[in-house]
């Protein structure tokens, strides 16, 4: 009787399947955007903090080595695409002029620079190019006294750069890649390369 | 999350600010010392570090510090303004040889130049008919170091080194300190020659470095003097130099031998 009983309920689960229509939903509103939207993006003040290496260009790269630098900027977004911003950025060096007694001695450079940035966003990602004059300072007058005749501790200096930026969606976080020039003026050789990764 | 961020900047700022607190200053000789040429095997580069004066109020605060311990403080001492030399000596001849380096000098209250203190008892023993040849001790001296031929040899007369020589020197000059026991013995083991030093010594800081190199070969030394300058005692620009006349150091005659 149980086993009759059962066969049945099988059945008429079965038929109910068979005989049902597609279910559908009902559409209620639009569907997302597939991309991010860059208006709900963060703008106005914002600060970065950079960490990276720093190396110089010709004469100076050897006697200056790999510097470990680090930095931060402190910026205003004037536009989705242009902002102008304060940029303070430390290398620490270890110098070698061979037997010289200029060798082993621990050197910092310090920069502050105004920099305007522009940007081109792409969706979550955005290249930007950034550029500005600002002072650099040894902490210390030991390339005056080195073959490299650095003409003072504190110096002029110019900044230009590229990076990329990658937006995490977070609405306050981005992080990103970037690769500055620096022109020293009493630096022998071309100049120095920054290149970070910062997150702002 | 912003806030964080913030934080996190100032943080580096701060780090980078950080880095620059107590770096040194570099002293380089007007040029390198050279031996070997005219058979002259020792010679001496003279450096001398420019201090500001003090100003009025720190006039009256070392004037009170001195009424207080009982004898002169001095205005540049050991604990605002630490030295030491790195060096590189290059050995010029295709012959190996061996050099060493001497540090005599002066502090605010007396100058010692051993070449000048074994001239003075050399002369003095040639007047008392008994010449012999005397050996000074300067206040620093480094090990004799071989030097292959065209090779080069570096080296740093370390901060230590130098306090322990500055002690001597003013043990020589205010505390009349038997000059050869003073310069033999370190302090730190053996404090003879230093009976009549005060216990609460201020030691005064160098302010001319006498640097000679003595070797055997044609030879140059090349150095740097390095000074932690952590009171901010250097004179800059338009500072009015401290100009003391310290006391040459002159030792004792000879005793006649019988």
């Amino acid at each position: 009787m149980l086993r009759t009983h059962h066969l049945l309920s099988t059945w008429v689960l079965l038929v109910g399947l068979a005989v049902a229509g597609t279910a559908r939903a009902q559409i209620t509103e639009e569907p997302p955007a597939p991309f991010p939207d860059t208006d709900k993006f963060a703008r106005g003040i914002y600060a970065d903090a950079e960490m990276g290496t720093l190396f110089f260009i010709g004469s100076p790269r050897k006697p200056l080595g790999f510097g470990v630098a680090a930095g931060a900027r402190f910026g205003y977004d004037v536009f989705q695409w242009a902002a102008v911003q304060v940029h303070a950025l430390g290398s620490t060096h270890k110098t070698d002029f061979g037997a010289a007694p200029q060798s082993g001695e621990l050197l910092q450079l310090f920069q502050l620079s105004a920099e305007l940035k522009l940007s081109i966003p792409i969706r979550q990602v955005s290249i930007f190019g950034s550029g500005g004059v600002g002072v650099g300072h040894f902490s210390t007058n030991v390339l005056q006294t080195s073959s490299l005749k650095v003409a003072d501790q504190t110096q002029l200096s110019a900044i230009g750069g590229l990076g990329v930026d990658y937006h995490t969606l977070t609405r306050h976080f981005s992080v990103g890649l970037l690769g500055n020039y620096i022109k020293l003026t009493g630096m022998p050789g071309p100049g120095a390369v920054a290149a970070t990764v910062y997150m702002r | 999350m912003r806030k964080q961020q913030f934080c996190f900047s100032i943080g580096l700022l701060a780090f980078g600010v950080a880095c620059d607190i107590n770096t040194p200053t570099y002293i380089q000789p007007d040029k390198a010392v050279e031996i070997g040429m005219n058979d002259v095997y020792s010679a001496t580069q003279t450096v001398n570090i420019k201090y500001r004066s003090p100003s009025m109020k720190e006039r009256e605060r070392l004037q009170a510090e001195s009424k207080t311990l009982g004898f002169q403080v001095p205005w540049i001492d050991t604990d605002g303004v630490t030295l030491s030399i790195d060096y590189t000596i290059t050995n010029l001849s295709d012959k190996p040889g061996v050099a060493t380096v001497l540090v005599d000098g002066a502090n605010q209250f007396t100058s010692y130049d051993s070449a000048a203190v074994a001239m003075a008892l050399q002369m003095a023993s040639m007047m008392m008919e008994d010449a012999e040849e005397m050996y000074v001790p300067p206040l620093i001296k480094t090990a004799p170091v071989e030097i292959p031929a065209k090779g080069k040899v570096s080296g740093t007369i370390r901060e230590d080194d130098f306090a322990e020589a500055l002690l001597d020197l003013d043990a020589l000059g205010r505390w009349t300190g038997p000059y050869q026991v003073v310069l033999y013995h370190d302090s730190d083991i053996n404090r003879m020659g230093l009976e009549k030093v005060p216990a609460k010594l201020v030691v005064p800081q160098l302010q001319t470095l006498m640097v000679t190199l003595r070797g055997n070969q044609r030879m140059r030394l090349e150095f740097l003097v390095r000074v932690r300058d952590e009171r901010g005692v250097l004179a800059e620009g338009d500072d009015d130099v401290f100009r003391p006349n310290p006391m040459v150091f002159v030792p004792p005659p000879p005793m006649a031998t019988m």
